[in-house]
């Protein structure tokens, strides 16, 4: 894991040499976690998520002199991977946009043999804006004020969005 | 409070154990920078090489008016020539920052 100063050593050098290398190295300190995030949000469609990651750290490049320093580079990093899939979800022809698939039996996940559809069910029964925020909430274990910063939202509208959410799984998966 | 604590934990523990997770892709960094627009051809470092020569000169002719001066037989041509002087550090010094400050 990289720590503060040597990040900002490779943002410097991306930014006054256009260091390429530089700019490797953070691409493989947080792909991962931005790959992870983008699969979640996009309901586990692994090409589509791999495009917008690939997008994120494109765009994150082009805008680095843009980064303050103010946020960490992860945040700022979320920022713009949020922003890209938004920027998808609008752009799609499709009317399920923000549309909930409504889930009628609620399965006993702890009995239940597939866990992972059970879970993927969960995910699938909320809105975009629920599931970004329990994405951060609950993988990335993003402090509620990380996440405003990510989804630009204030704090009362991201509680009220995970408070949904949580009622929503828990119908679900019925716990 | 400890039964909204209790959910979170268990919440948190079964979406990570159970959500999908990215499979290793180690081309994903290749592909990034390969995507990236090319590189700009810079000759700024004409530029600067210019700045740093330019010092270099500067420096020493300091050197030479300072190991000449003597404050009791002043010339107004020696005055000029440190008037010059400041005048070309001060300028090639602030060109420089500025470059250095202000990129593109």
């Amino acid at each position: 894991m990289l720590g503060k100063i040597e990040e900002l050593r490779l943002i410097s050098q991306c930014v006054l040499f256009d260091d390429r290398n530089a700019f490797g190295v953070l691409v493989e300190e947080y792909q991962v976690g931005i790959r992870r995030f983008l699969l979640n949000l996009t309901m586990g469609d692994v090409l589509l998520s791999e495009d917008l990651a690939q997008e994120t750290f494109i765009k994150a490049y082009l805008n680095i002199r843009s980064f303050k320093g103010i946020s960490k580079f992860k945040t700022w990093l979320y920022r713009i991977a949020y922003n890209e899939f938004y920027d998808w979800t609008r752009k799609r022809k499709e009317e399920r946009l923000d549309e909930t698939i409504q889930i009628d039996e609620p399965i006993d996940s702890v009995n239940s043999a597939d866990a992972q559809i059970d879970v993927m069910n969960c995910m699938k029964s909320l809105n975009d804006t629920e599931r970004s925020v329990v994405t951060l909430f609950y993988l990335d274990d993003c402090q509620l004020k990380k996440i405003c910063e990510i989804t630009g939202m204030p704090e009362g509208t991201v509680k009220s969005h995970l408070s949904r959410a949580k009622a929503k799984m828990a119908k679900v998966l019925k716990y | 409070m400890a039964k909204i604590d209790n959910d979170d934990i268990l919440l948190r523990s079964l979406l990570k154990k159970e959500l999908p997770k990215p499979a290793r892709n180690q081309w994903f960094t290749r592909n990034v920078i390969n995507r990236l627009p090319a590189r700009k051809q810079s000759y700024a470092w004409i530029e600067y090489l210019a700045y740093f020569i330019g010092g270099i000169i500067c420096g020493i002719y300091w050197k030479e008016l300072i190991s000449n001066f003597s404050i009791a037989t002043i010339t107004v041509g020696q005055f000029l020539k440190y008037l010059l002087l400041v005048s070309a550090t001060f300028g090639v010094c602030s060109l420089a920052l500025y470059r250095a400050i202000i990129k593109d």
